[in-house]
């Protein structure tokens, strides 16, 4: 069985979007490199183009993100 | 047994694994830290590819595990809430890629729109292809997804139709014949059965992974 995922092209490697979570109007979207399992990051979709991912914005983004992820497989 | 303790190939686990896994969770919690505030923007094109239900947990379990111990250092779990979180993730996944995969194609609307219906002839089909092992594991798969009066119906047809021995007709009956004392003990079971299977697939990988090192390092004596 197979699952068909979106993939973003980030620093010319290509991630796939495993989870994605949102929390007051930010989304936020869980990445795994899809040649190397080891290698995950977060974006976030930006406000202003929603076609866009950006890098989080500072630990307290990074904490709320890794939050979200948490609550959001759980439930 | 206690769950540091399974037994892979005949070769216990080091005592150390619980040690070494929290170090490669902390590890890899930076590198995501690092990887997440840093680095280039990308764009959403709406590109799409496929990869195996495993690969894909796999990945969820390495972020969630990063996640975790973020979540952890900050003081929201305690290490025993982190190790339910990880065995409810595993569970939950199973349950949405099951639903996924096999109920949604199985589904149907009914011909006025008016609402639906599930195939439980086709999903009885598919927990007889499954073989007599994987019965538990797909029944309660199909009773998280549909519940209990429809799960009724799966195992009806199931011993009917494909089993022709018409010996159980409901779930109640289902797990009685296979020694459960009710359904809440068949449900435990059968997710602890479903965990169990994850670590041990998750220790295999880390041993095959300690062999071919250990393969690599005397080849290079």
């Amino acid at each position: 069985m197979e699952k068909e995922l979106e993939v973003i092209e980030i620093d010319n490697k290509e991630y796939c979007v495993i989870n994605e979570a949102t929390y007051k109007e930010k989304t936020f979207l869980y990445l795994s490199n899809l040649l190397d399992e080891e290698d995950t990051l977060i974006r976030k979709v930006s406000s202003e183009d929603k076609s866009t991912v950006v890098p989080l914005q500072d630990e307290n983004e990074f904490e709320i993100a890794c939050n979200l992820l948490c609550k959001n497989i759980i439930n | 047994m206690p769950r540091n303790e399974i037994i892979v190939d005949g070769r216990k686990l080091p005592a150390k694994y619980n040690e070494e896994e929290q170090q490669k969770n902390r590890e890899r919690n930076r590198r995501l830290k690092e990887q997440s505030l840093q680095g280039s923007t990308g764009k959403r094109t709406g590109k799409t590819k496929k990869i195996s239900r495993k690969s894909y947990i796999a990945r969820l379990k390495v972020l969630l595990a990063a996640g975790l111990i973020s979540s952890y250092l900050i003081g929201y779990f305690t290490p025993q809430v982190i190790e339910k979180f990880q065995d409810d993730a595993i569970v939950g996944t199973l349950i949405k890629e099951y639903q996924a995969d096999i109920i949604e194609q199985n589904t149907g609307r009914i011909d006025d729109n008016s609402g639906y219906f599930y195939d439980t002839s086709n999903l009885a089909a598919i927990v007889a292809e499954a073989g007599e092992e994987n019965y538990d594991k797909n029944i309660f798969l199909i009773y998280c997804n549909i519940g209990e009066e429809k799960t009724n119906e799966v195992i009806e047809k199931l011993y009917r139709i494909y089993l022709k021995t018409g010996e159980c007709k409901t779930l109640e009956e289902y797990v009685h014949s296979k020694g459960y004392k009710d359904i809440d003990e068949f449900i435990n079971k059968t997710k602890q059965r479903i965990i169990s299977e994850k670590e041990i697939e998750d220790l295999q990988a880390m041993l095959n992974n300690e062999e071919e090192k250990s393969n690599s390092n005397s080849k290079g004596k």
